[in-house]
C-alpha cells in the first residue's frame, strides 16, 4: 500500500497548477471580508479618519462628475470593463432569495447564502409559484424538478420546447412554447396540448392572479390574451391588439391591471382589458432589451442599448406617467435581463461584457444624488462552470422566494 | 470600554503556533480574524485541491471545488460545531463536489460512459509520472475513486470514509477492496 501511496501522492503533486493556491487564497481572503462579523461600533479615530477622508472625496467626485468631465468613467469603462472592488464570487444573494440561474448547458439554483447546486443539463428553466420546482427543458423535452434536482415528471415532444412559464396562484398549469406553437400542459405532467400559434421570440406571460389568463404574441405580431380554463383546449380569447413590430417581451404587472409589450424600439401599455393605455418610442438610436415590473407593480426596470455608443443603460419607467423614464445605471457593453429581489429593494443586472452580476439598490439610488452604486460580482462564468475549459455567461436569472 | 477593547483585540495579530488547534483557529474565524482564516487555508488547502484532483483528473475542476468547498466552509463558519474535527467535515465536501462533478461531466457525454477518461493525459505533462496510475484510477467509478483517495492520500480509516460520504462500512471495505483489485500492479511493492 505504500506504493500505491506515493504513486498517488506523486501524480497529483506533478499535475498541480502552482498558481491555485494563491488563486484561491485571494477569492477566500475577498470572501472571508464580505463574510467576517463587525464590530457594530467605530473606533471614534476611525470614524473621524472616515469623515474628512469622505469630505475630502467629496469635493473630488464633485469636480470629476462636472459635466463634460466624462474621462474617469470612460477610462474604466474601456480599459477594464467592470466595477471595481467587485467581489470575486458569490458568498450570499444581497437580499435574500434564491436564484435560478441558465448558464452554457446546465441549470443551477443558488441559494441565499451563495451555494450553487446544479439541477442539470438543461437549456432553460423557470421558477414553480412558491419556488418548490422548477419546470426545465433540455432539446424536445420538459420536466419538473425539485430545487435538489430530482426529477418529478418528464414529457417528450415533437419539437424544440422554450420559454416554459409556472402559471402563477395555484401553479396547476404551465405554458411554454414548442416550435411554432403554444402548449399547455398540467403542473403534475398531465393534459398536454397545443393552445394556439405563436411568434417564435417571445415567451407566453400569465397573469399574476390565479386566473389562468394568458398573454401571448400570435404569428402575425399580435398581442393576445386567452383565458385557458374556459371552452376546452384552446381556451377562450379576451382580447387582440394591433400588430406590434420587433415585440421581445410581454409582461404583466404585479397588480394584475397592466400588460407591457416590450418591443425594441417601443414600449406598449395595455389594460388589463386591452385598452390601449401608453405607447412610447424610445430615444433615437436606443433598443430595449428586456424589462421587468418592480415587485409593487408601479415601474418597470427598462434595459436599452444604444448600438452607436455600445453603452447600455438601466432605466426605471413610470407607469403611471406616460412611460417616462428615470435613468439608473449606465455603462459600456450590453447588460442581460434584469431580476428583481422579493422583498423589490435590490435588482440584479447581469453585465456578460465584465462578467459581473451587479447588485443595485434603486430605493437608495433615489435618497442619494448622482448613479446607483452597485454590488458587484466577478468572474460570474466561471462559477458556473467548474472546471470547464469553455465557460459561458447565464443567459438567464430568475430570482425566487426565500 | 468594553468594545474598544474587543476591537483592539481583533485588530491584534494572531500569533498562530504550529500547535494551535483547528478548533481554537475556527473560534478565531468566527470572531473575525483573518490570520486565522488564512492559516486554515494554508493547512487544508492541499489535501484539499489533490483530493479534489484525483477524483476528477481534471486540473480545472479541481481548483473550483477546492475554492467552493472553502467558501462553503466559510459560509458555515458562525454555526460550525468546535467540538467537531475540521478536516474530515471539508474533504466530505469537496469529495462530494467532486463526485457530484464527475457524474455531471459523465452525463454529459463529454467522455464515454463505458471509456477510461483521457484526463490524466489531458492534464499531465507528456511523459510525466504516474500517467497509469491516473488512468487505472480513473476506470474506476467517481465513488470508488474517492474511497480510494480518502483512504490512501488522506489516511481516513474506513469508518470515517463511511461517516463522510454516508455510507455502511461494508460499502467501503467492498468499495476499497474493488478499487484496489482494479489497480492492480500499483498496489505491490516493486521487487528488488
Amino acid at each position: 500500500m505504500n506504493r500505491l501511496r506515493r504513486d498517488l501522492e506523486r501524480a497529483a503533486r506533478e499535475r498541480e497548477d502552482p498558481a491555485a493556491r494563491e488563486r484561491s487564497l485571494r477569492v477566500v481572503r475577498a470572501a472571508y471580508d464580505e463574510l467576517a462579523p463587525r464590530p457594530r461600533r467605530w473606533p471614534w479615530r476611525a470614524f473621524l479618519a472616515t469623515a474628512l477622508l469622505a469630505a475630502v472625496g467629496a469635493a473630488g467626485v464633485a469636480a470629476a462628475s462636472a459635466p463634460r468631465s466624462d474621462v474617469g468613467r470612460f477610462v474604466r469603462g474601456v480599459l477594464g470593463v467592470g466595477e471595481p472592488r467587485a467581489t470575486p464570487a458569490l458568498v450570499r444573494v444581497p437580499g435574500g432569495g434564491r436564484l435560478l440561474v441558465s448558464a452554457g448547458d446546465d441549470a443551477w439554483i443558488v441559494a441565499t447564502d451563495g451555494a450553487k447546486r446544479r439541477l442539470g443539463a438543461y437549456t432553460g428553466a423557470s421558477w414553480s409559484p412558491r419556488g418548490m420546482f422548477a419546470v426545465v427543458w433540455r432539446g424536445r423535452e420538459l420536466t419538473a424538478v425539485d430545487p435538489r434536482g430530482r426529477v418529478r415528471w418528464s414529457l417528450p415532444g415533437e419539437r424544440a420546447v422554450a420559454d416554459a412559464r409556472w402559471a402563477p396562484g395555484d401553479g396547476h398549469l404551465i405554458a411554454y412554447r414548442s416550435g411554432g406553437a403554444l402548449r399547455i400542459v398540467g403542473g403534475d405532467g398531465a393534459g398536454d396540448h397545443r393552445l394556439a400559434s405563436s411568434h417564435r421570440a417571445v415567451a407566453p406571460a400569465w397573469r399574476p392572479d390565479a386566473t389562468h389568463t394568458l398573454a401571448y404574441t400570435d404569428e402575425r405580431g399580435r398581442v393576445t390574451v386567452v383565458d385557458v380554463d374556459a371552452a376546452g383546449d384552446t381556451g377562450v380569447r379576451r382580447w387582440r391588439g394591433q400588430p406590434l413590430s420587433g415585440v421581445r417581451e410581454l409582461l404583466w404587472s404585479p397588480r394584475n391591471d397592466r400588460l407591457l409589450a416590450v418591443g425594441a424600439r417601443r414600449l406598449t401599455l395595455y389594460g388589463a382589458g386591452g385598452t390601449l393605455l401608453a405607447s412610447r418610442p424610445l430615444p433615437a438610436g436606443a433598443r430595449a432589451e428586456h424589462a421587468a415590473w418592480t415587485p409593487r407593480g408601479s415601474r418597470i426596470a427598462l434595459v436599452r442599448s444604444n448600438a452607436r455608443t455600445t453603452r447600455s443603460e438601466i432605466v426605471l419607467v413610470d407607469a403611471a406617467d406616460d412611460l417616462r423614464a428615470r435613468p439608473l445605471f449606465g455603462r459600456l457593453g450590453r447588460f442581460g435581463a434584469p431580476a428583481w429581489s422579493p422583498d423589490g429593494r435590490w435588482l440584479l443586472l447581469p453585465w456578460p461584457a465584465a462578467d459581473q452580476w451587479l447588485f443595485l439598490r434603486p430605493e437608495a439610488r433615489a435618497r442619494a444624488a448622482g448613479e446607483a452604486r452597485p454590488t458587484a460580482v466577478a468572474n460570474i462564468a466561471r462559477q458556473f462552470a467548474p472546471g470547464a475549459d469553455r465557460v459561458a455567461f447565464p443567459r438567464s436569472v430568475q430570482w425566487c422566494c426565500p | 470600554m468594553a468594545v474598544r477593547a474587543e476591537i483592539a483585540a481583533l485588530r491584534r495579530p494572531l500569533r498562530l503556533p504550529g500547535t494551535v488547534a483547528d478548533a481554537a483557529l475556527v473560534r478565531a474565524a468566527q470572531r473575525g480574524s483573518q490570520d486565522a482564516v488564512e492559516e486554515l487555508f494554508t493547512r487544508h488547502w492541499r489535501g484539499a485541491y489533490r483530493t479534489a484532483l484525483l477524483v476528477t483528473g481534471d486540473r480545472a475542476a479541481a481548483e473550483d471545488i477546492a475554492q467552493e468547498s472553502f467558501l462553503a466552509a466559510l459560509r458555515a463558519l458562525p454555526r460550525f460545531d468546535l467540538r467537531r474535527p475540521l478536516r474530515p467535515w471539508l474533504h466530505r465536501i469537496v469529495v462530494n463536489r467532486a463526485i457530484d462533478w464527475s457524474r455531471a461531466r459523465a452525463h454529459r457525454g463529454e467522455v464515454a460512459a463505458d471509456a477510461a477518461p483521457d484526463a490524466a493525459a489531458v492534464d499531465a505533462e507528456p511523459g510525466a509520472f504516474g500517467e497509469d496510475i491516473m488512468a487505472a484510477l480513473m476506470a474506476l467509478a467517481p465513488e470508488q475513486r474517492a474511497v480510494i483517495v480518502l483512504r490512501y492520500v488522506l489516511d481516513f480509516t474506513p469508518g470515517e470514509i463511511a461517516s463522510a460520504l454516508d455510507l455502511p462500512r461494508g460499502t467501503v471495505n467492498s468499495r476499497l477492496r474493488r478499487g484496489l483489485d482494479t489497480l492492480g500492479d500499483h498496489v505491490q511493492e516493486p521487487s528488488a
